[in-house]
């Protein structure tokens, strides 16, 4: 009897437990997606409608905000060139150079390798003003200043960091025994490198590939500092929306869903990677 | 005479790998090491592009007492550490709860973690707009609730009270999904056996807990201390968006108060030595983590 009345009192502490565990996961998921969807929503407000003192779920929607920004008059559909190039050129960047970097710290013993390895690690954990101002110096003595190159340039400071260290971390998990065999097989190290090891890097070269994008297209600081008018990217325009005339908040909300939206698609492919990239190959995800 | 250089001879090192370390080693010392050199021979100088007056000539360490006399570059790294603090904490113990929570719900993960990735992987520009809006007293989401619930009175972002709670809120909102993240694959990747034993010893759910989850977890929860500290350390974005330094300098942390002594006021000498001392603390925060990640690696 005493037996049977304590499974009952512990089958309710987990009902109850359950149910406190998924709201507690409903609440959080809709707090996360309501402010910004509150944006998205705004981007196909009118005016009269992101002004209104009230919350109105239902307005009638218009692409007047996208017009404004991306057509002729706005400007932003060029902010959006420069950002692709910007981000496309970084992943190329960072990968060409980032790759070999990170296998050789895998498979070589090499003098001053660990000393590399750190100083990396600072370039990703490091201020962005402390690199931007004397970048900024740096870049108008070498008139990269207003240039695309100069925003690729400065993004890859804090990006080939989490190139090398993600690809260092998988290509750790491939048993050294694989290049050996390739080695006997007469391949020599450059080939056992692109053509045994690279194949098997696909997937985590791609994850590498879309974080870089993303945070490239995501950055604001080198944008601004060294991008200025002429190599200005999309996040960098968002200041100028803010003007002495008043906010132009509809244009603002066009632009963030440009900025916003293709991020989370590409990091919706690369769900799997991200807890990886993120902590810079310190947690399996 | 190949095995001795993929790894096996443990006693050699050699030159042979920097045949492909070389471009990044240029590439860095381009991009990062001549600019911090350029950096710290500015600290020393008396460079400012708005005085007529400045000449460039060496004045010592004299940008370096301006730092720590000046209340601008204190208040704003006490700000900045306020952030940290606050927002760390915090920002640890909902991501732990939220990951729990997620321990049992297979179905519920599905579509729960791909939802809260939206915050930590849009632009912080975004971010910065998402706060600007939504905290609007006037036709804001966040703003018009909080002034029917008769909590707020007038601005928020433009309260200098309320300006940097509300940077705070935001940045935990932004981040908290970074730690539920990291949290819940740490969880996934627990082994196995010490929790059979803990079973078979009899231990109740609250004693595993404790005694056989936290201690397991104890790398996954540094790595993701570092990691925050020194993220919220790089603060910059989302914050320059939202409040520019904020009303006064109330939610000026230390980076926006770097970018305008370097950009507005173009005293690159006082301003480089600011972003010197800045430096020092995040080259601290990277050799804890390196010195905690390598000790847990097993070459």
């Amino acid at each position: 009897m005493p037996v049977k009345g304590k499974e009952i009192n512990n089958s309710n502490v987990f009902m109850w437990a359950n149910i406190l565990k998924i709201t507690l996961i409903v609440v959080v998921a809709l707090i996360s997606l309501v402010p910004f969807l509150w944006i998205v929503m705004s981007a196909f407000k009118g005016r009269m409608d992101i002004m209104s003192p009230t919350i109105n779920l239902f307005f009638k929607p218009t692409l007047s905000n996208f017009m404004e920004a991306f057509g002729p008059s706005g400007g932003f559909s060029i902010y959006f060139r420069n950002s692709l190039i910007v981000g496309i050129s970084n992943v190329a960047l960072c990968l060409i150079i980032g790759i070999p970097v990170a296998y050789t710290f895998s498979r070589y013993y090499v003098l001053g390798a660990k000393h590399l390895y750190f100083f990396i690690l600072t370039t990703r954990m490091c201020p962005g003003i402390a690199i931007g101002v004397p970048l900024y110096v740096w870049f108008n003595k070498l008139h990269l200043l207003g240039t695309i190159p100069g925003v690729v340039l400065a993004h890859t400071t804090f990006n080939l960091a989490l190139v090398v260290y993600m690809m260092k971390g998988f290509f750790d998990g491939i048993p050294k025994e694989i290049d050996h065999a390739a080695l006997v097989d007469g391949y020599s190290e450059g080939q056992v490198f692109t053509r045994v090891i690279l194949p098997i890097a696909k997937s985590s070269t791609i994850a590498s590939a879309f974080l870089v994008f993303i945070f490239s297209w995501n950055e604001l600081l080198f944008a601004m500092l060294l991008g200025g008018e002429t190599a200005r990217t999309l996040p960098a325009a968002f200041p100028g929306l803010v003007t002495a005339l008043g906010t132009y908040w509809g244009q603002l909300c066009a632009a963030a869903t440009v900025v916003a939206i293709p991020v989370i698609i590409l990091a919706a492919f690369i769900q799997k990677y991200l807890v990886q990239g993120l902590t810079l190959g310190a947690v399996k995800g | 005479m190949n095995d001795a250089q993929i790894g096996t001879d443990l006693r050699r090192t050699s030159w042979k790998g920097w045949k492909w370390l070389w471009p990044g080693f240029i590439l860095l010392l381009v991009i990062e090491l001549i600019p911090w050199l350029i950096m710290g021979d500015y600290s020393f100088r008396n460079i400012n592009y708005a005085d007529p007056s400045a000449t460039g000539g060496y004045v010592g360490w004299d940008n370096y007492r301006a730092a720590f006399h000046n209340s601008g570059f204190g208040s704003s790294l006490w700000l900045t550490f306020k952030m940290v603090f606050i927002c760390l904490p915090i920002e640890f113990l909902l991501g732990l709860i939220v990951a729990l929570s997620l321990t049992s719900q297979e179905k519920l993960k599905k579509w729960f973690l791909p939802i809260i990735i939206i915050p930590m992987i849009i632009s912080p520009t975004v971010i910065g707009l998402v706060g600007n809006l939504n905290l609007n007293p006037d036709f804001g989401l966040i703003g018009i609730t909080l002034k029917n619930l008769g909590l707020v009175k007038g601005a928020i972002l433009g309260n200098y009270k309320l300006a940097p709670i509300s940077i705070m809120a935001i940045d935990i909102w932004q981040w908290t999904p970074f730690v539920i993240l990291i949290f819940t694959a740490g969880l996934l990747s627990l082994p196995k056996a010490p929790f059979e034993a803990a079973s078979v010893d009899g231990a109740s759910s609250w004693q595993t807990f404790w005694k056989v989850t936290i201690p397991l977890m104890k790398p996954i929860f540094i790595i993701g201390i570092l990691l925050r500290f020194t993220d919220l350390f790089k603060e910059f974005d989302k914050i320059f968006i939202m409040t520019g330094g904020g009303p006064g300098s109330s939610t000026e942390i230390s980076n926006i108060f770097a970018y305008r002594v370097n950009f507005q006021f173009w005293d690159l000498g006082y301003g480089s030595a600011s972003v010197m001392l800045l430096y020092i603390v995040s080259f601290l925060a990277c050799l804890l983590f390196v010195n905690f990640t390598t000790s847990k690696d097993i070459h």
